[in-house]
């Protein structure tokens, strides 16, 4: 029995010993890598590599000491991770992108620094933009990465084939409603015997009434669901009854290569969908694109750069200069000359010599100026409602609703509103929390 | 099992069930104790950790319809996909081992589903399923038929899990009990030709009754694998601007996604997600035991 | 009568086998596809785009993943088939007390699915200071149930006690007897489930999904998938790095066709 006891222990010390080895170089890489010569290594977070991959590369040449490390996360992983690195008490990158639908969520992890602890002045930014990123008791925990007016975006050989003009001027005018939309949707289809379709996608659809929609998501305490949905959903309902939208899954390959196909007209466009969409997935498609203003002008997603307060101080004051020089600095200009993205720091985004889109980006659109359209016509007008904590969970709802509505033709909105209402009480598990 | 020395008690039987254990202790044992621990927690990952007793599982059984849903839906994809997969499997093996040529090669060739990445097969289904640029819809209306939303509604989508399933497992299956069938002496077969058996009559009659071993290990280990599903779901209905909870209308929530929502979502519940876990895991067991008594029983 | 039969047999194979093989076939066609091409029509025929592709994948850190997961892999293998082959000794040569408890426990760590336990894990892992290594997705494959059962009833089939009796009786100690005389014996179970831990390993998704942190550590799976947010669009390069993906475990598959159903049938039946 004895023997058996120390035979035990001994592969058990070994086993940790081993473990133990493991871990100590682990920690001494790390040590290495924090230190030496005023070098400060930035750790990231993202997913969004269309903006962190130009940006770091234009500040590492401006400041040979700072070096970036990005890891690419899946959108939808962002958060998971950050919750497990959190729950296990591992290390968080020093710096991540925040989604603004779910910012709320890492508001509620309190992991973030707060910036005010660097004298950060959020009154020189956009407001409805950094409110988001302020906490109940005045804490500020991120810097907005970019103002996000959103418009519809089309294609002009397309737009000439079936409304006689490519003209943005002529289309604005004929596009003025959503019934509009619904009558010509109607009118394309027939005409092209249901090949063509005004939109691609049920979920991109949604998604743009969803942010167009000034129904908050919460009131108090209450999950205002019905209405939010009943307002976003019966639009959607009215599209998809004219024949205007078509059955591709939103974000899968095959829905984003109708961008560069002659099935499908519009495309609901934020600014930063200009490089993360339409120049991704249309690459030849130069010259090809039109802007309009949707009926209602609106602010679509957008992101914040957050500090973790975890980091190093030395860390933690190199990512906050960073996203200083990104939105208020020179970064600023980078970001809306290779990006798309224009800054929500007032003295910036007021400035109309300031704020204009590359040439590039405005022949991608036939020489329309889109710069004045996005920054000077729809910005000032843009919609918005509050982020809530139960946006995903709205949003994860919004996407099987449009997506089922789209599947079964004969569904009807009450049906919609009624499946989802069973989904939505189910996934809010809070009871502090009721849904209407 | 044989009966061995007893000389040789000592120290060596530990010394060589030691590593095994150990590890299982450390990597297995402990992270699992710990989820049993956090099950009566109320706990988010990062906030206040409340001990809150039986909660949570009085929640799963008594409120919480999702669980339920997943389990509905787990059970579904399971029992659909997996004896397809292995009467195809045992059916193809018959088949098989009578081939002079090509034995091998088709062994492999059905074995590759088996090894592929499943970050792939997520890709490729996608690619194949789709509504409007699959493979098989453009074959289905090439045919003159209508093309079918398989990936988007909640009727297909199962269905759609369910064959990703056959289609990885049947090779696998079918290697088993390839390797089942060589290893029933020959004599056997020979007898019952002898006596006039058909080949039909051979399968039913002998083939199956003598692979009843093989056919409950991958009965026990598919229903244990059936409860585990997730990453073929998950990865065929995540892309990045319209992720769903489960897939359409929540038909391909399997458990471990429902306790992986709960878990890492948005709004993360780490304590309600343990018990769910931990009941996922008294289901195994339960499945396990009383599939293996079943399995078992007849043959007494 | 016979022909006819025999030919439908053919035909049926032919299609299963069809099915099995399109998707692959699929992947690969795919992957030589500029990404604008592939929705054109059927990608059926590869295109001559598959070079272009591969340098874009070769341009990221495909070369690092690939070592990381063959490390992963390699070293969960070779660990894991040892420690199970010394349970499956263990369990078949030896008489103590609980080994009737031992074997039933051994059957329920089988049942144990690994996701259940991951926070727990991870912070184990975090609290022995290698949340940021690789070690933490080999680790969790040491302890393998389906493994240690596997080489049970492996052993109990194939290895004849009386050579290691008689290995006894020639005076040999146990970790002699273990190694050169067992270990031989049981070659094509041992082959067997090295492969099929190569594979799980290789293919692991969970566990990189929640450990991996950095560049540096990515396996493939999650370096595939990573590529669907750095080249977001780019499904050519995606599918590309795929095909490579395939490709060890097709060659390891292909050399150890042989051994592998020959494992296989000595442990299978037992089961």
């Amino acid at each position: 029995m004895k023997k058996k006891l120390v035979s035990v222990l001994l592969v058990a010390a070994m086993t940790v010993s081993m473990l133990a080895g493991c871990g100590a170089k682990s920690d001494s890489e790390k040590g290495s890598s924090a230190s030496a010569d005023g070098d400060v290594t930035i750790t990231y977070w993202g997913w969004d590599s269309n903006y962190y991959e130009p940006m770091f590369a234009a500040y590492e040449k401006e400041h040979p000491n700072v070096h970036f490390e990005p890891t690419a996360v899946e959108w939808g992983d962002m958060l998971t991770k950050a919750q497990q690195a959190l729950a296990s008490g591992s290390d968080l990158p020093v710096m991540f992108g925040m989604d603004n639908t779910l910012i709320e969520n890492w508001k509620a992890m309190d992991i973030c620094e707060d910036l005010t602890k660097y004298d950060f002045d959020d009154s020189k930014y956009l407001d409805s933009l950094a409110e988001k990123c302020k906490t109940d008791d005045g804490k500020i925990i991120g810097v907005q990465e970019s103002i996000n007016p959103a418009g519809i975006a089309y294609k002009r050989d397309l737009a000439k084939e079936y409304f006689g003009t490519d003209d943005p001027a002529e289309l604005q005018a004929m596009f003025a409603s959503y019934d509009d939309y619904a009558a010509k949707g109607s009118e394309v289809y027939d005409k092209s015997n249901g090949e063509v379709h005004l939109f691609h996608s049920g979920q991109a659809v949604a998604e743009w009434l969803y942010f167009a929609s000034d129904v908050a998501n919460m009131d108090g305490d209450t999950l205002t669901y019905t209405d939010k949905m009943t307002d976003v959903l019966s639009k959607l309902v009215t599209l998809r009854d004219a024949n205007a939208v078509d059955t591709y899954q939103s974000g899968t390959p095959e829905a984003n290569a109708t961008y560069a196909d002659d099935k499908h007209i519009f495309y609901p466009c934020p600014n930063w969908a200009l490089t993360y969409y339409i120049q991704g997935n249309d690459p030849d498609g130069s010259g090809n694109w039109g802007l309009l203003r949707a009926p209602v002008d609106y602010n679509h997603g957008g992101a914040a750069l957050g500090i973790s307060s975890s980091a190093t101080d030395e860390q933690k004051q190199a990512a906050y200069d960073f996203a200083v020089w990104a939105t208020a600095g020179d970064g600023a200009t980078i970001a809306r000359d290779d990006v798309g993205y224009i800054t929500p720091y007032l003295d910036l985004m007021n400035d109309p010599h300031w704020v204009s889109m590359s040439e590039d980006m405005i022949a991608w659109f036939g020489g329309q100026d889109i710069g004045e359209v996005y920054y000077q016509e729809i910005a000032p007008n843009m919609a918005g409602v509050p982020s809530t904590a139960w946006d995903n969970t709205i949003v994860n709802v919004r996407n099987d609703l449009s997506q089922q509505l789209m599947d079964d033709t004969a569904m009807t909105l009450d049906a919609a509103i009624k499946l989802g209402d069973d989904q939505i009480k189910q996934l809010v598990t809070d009871d502090s929390v009721t849904v209407k | 099992m044989k009966k061995t020395h007893n000389k040789y008690k000592g120290a060596w039987p530990s010394a060589f069930l030691a590593p095994f254990c150990v590890c299982f202790f450390l990597f297995n044992l402990f992270p699992i104790l710990y989820s049993f621990y956090m099950s009566f927690l109320d706990w988010n990952g990062y906030g206040e950790k409340t001990s809150i007793g039986f909660q949570n599982y009085i929640e799963i059984f008594t409120k919480d319809d999702l669980f339920w849903k997943s389990l509905l839906n787990t059970v579904k994809i399971g029992v659909i996909g997996f004896p397809i997969a292995i009467i195809l499997g045992l059916v193809f093996a018959a088949i098989i081992c009578n081939l002079v040529h090509c034995k091998n090669l088709l062994q492999t060739v059905n074995f590759l589903p088996y090894i592929t990445t499943p970050v792939a097969i997520g890709m490729i289904f996608t690619f194949i399923f789709e509504k409007h640029v699959g493979f098989l819809n453009k074959l289905i209306t090439a045919l003159g038929g209508e093309a079918i939303n398989f990936t988007g509604s909640p009727k297909w989508a199962p269905l759609v899990i369910a064959f990703m399933i056959i289609w990885k497992c049947t090779g696998y299956y079918m290697a088993m009990y390839l390797a089942g069938i060589t290893s029933v002496s020959e004599d056997v077969y020979e007898a019952a030709r002898i006596d006039g058996a058909s080949r039909v009559q051979t399968f039913f009659k002998i083939t199956i009754p003598l692979l009843k071993p093989v056919t409950t290990f991958l009965v026990i280990t598919s229903a244990i694998y059936a409860f585990q599903l997730f990453d073929e779901p998950n990865l065929l209905f995540t892309n990045q601007s319209a992720t769903t909870v489960g897939g359409p209308g929540q038909s391909c929530l399997t458990m471990v996604w429902n306790f992986y929502n709960q878990a890492f979502g948005a709004n993360p519940r780490l304590g309600y997600a343990s018990a769910l876990s931990c009941v996922l895991f008294i289901i195994i067991v339960l499945v396990s035991v009383v599939g293996l008594r079943v399995m078992n029983g007849k043959e007494d | 009568m016979k022909k006819v039969k025999g030919i439908l047999t053919g035909i049926l194979l032919t299609v299963v086998s069809l099915i099995s093989l399109v998707p692959f076939w699929f992947m690969f066609s795919m992957s030589t596809y500029k990404s604008e091409m592939i929705f054109q029509g059927v990608p059926i025929v590869p295109s001559d785009y598959f070079l272009e592709n591969l340098r874009t994948i070769f341009a990221s850190n495909f070369v690092q993943s690939y070592g990381n997961s063959l490390f992963v892999s390699a070293v969960s293998m070779v660990v894991t088939v040892l420690i199970c082959a010394m349970v499956g000794y263990g369990m078949n040569v030896y008489n103590f007390k609980f080994k009737k408890a031992l074997s039933i426990f051994i059957m329920m760590t089988m049942m144990v699915p690994s996701q259940i336990g991951i926070i727990g894990y991870m912070i184990e892992m975090r609290n022995i200071g290698i949340n940021q290594t690789l070690w933490p997705m080999i680790f969790t494959w040491f302890a393998n149930g389906f493994g240690a059962y596997w080489m049970i009833s492996f052993i109990q089939s194939s290895l004849p006690i009386e050579l290691v009796e008689s290995a006894r009786i020639d005076g040999a100690s146990e970790v002699k007897i273990f190694r050169s005389v067992v270990l031989p014996c049981i070659k094509p179970g041992l082959l067997t489930l090295c492969l099929l831990v190569f594979l799980w390993s290789w293919n692991n998704y969970m566990i990189p999904l929640v450990f991996v942190n950095k560049q540096e550590n990515y396996t493939i799976p999650i370096f595939i998938k990573s590529l669907a947010s750095a080249y977001r669009t780019d499904y050519g390069a995606q599918l590309a790095g795929l095909t490579l993906a395939t490709i060890p475990l097709l060659i390891l598959f292909i050399i150890g066709s042989k051994n592998f159903i020959k494992g296989l049938t000595a442990g299978a039946v037992k089961g």
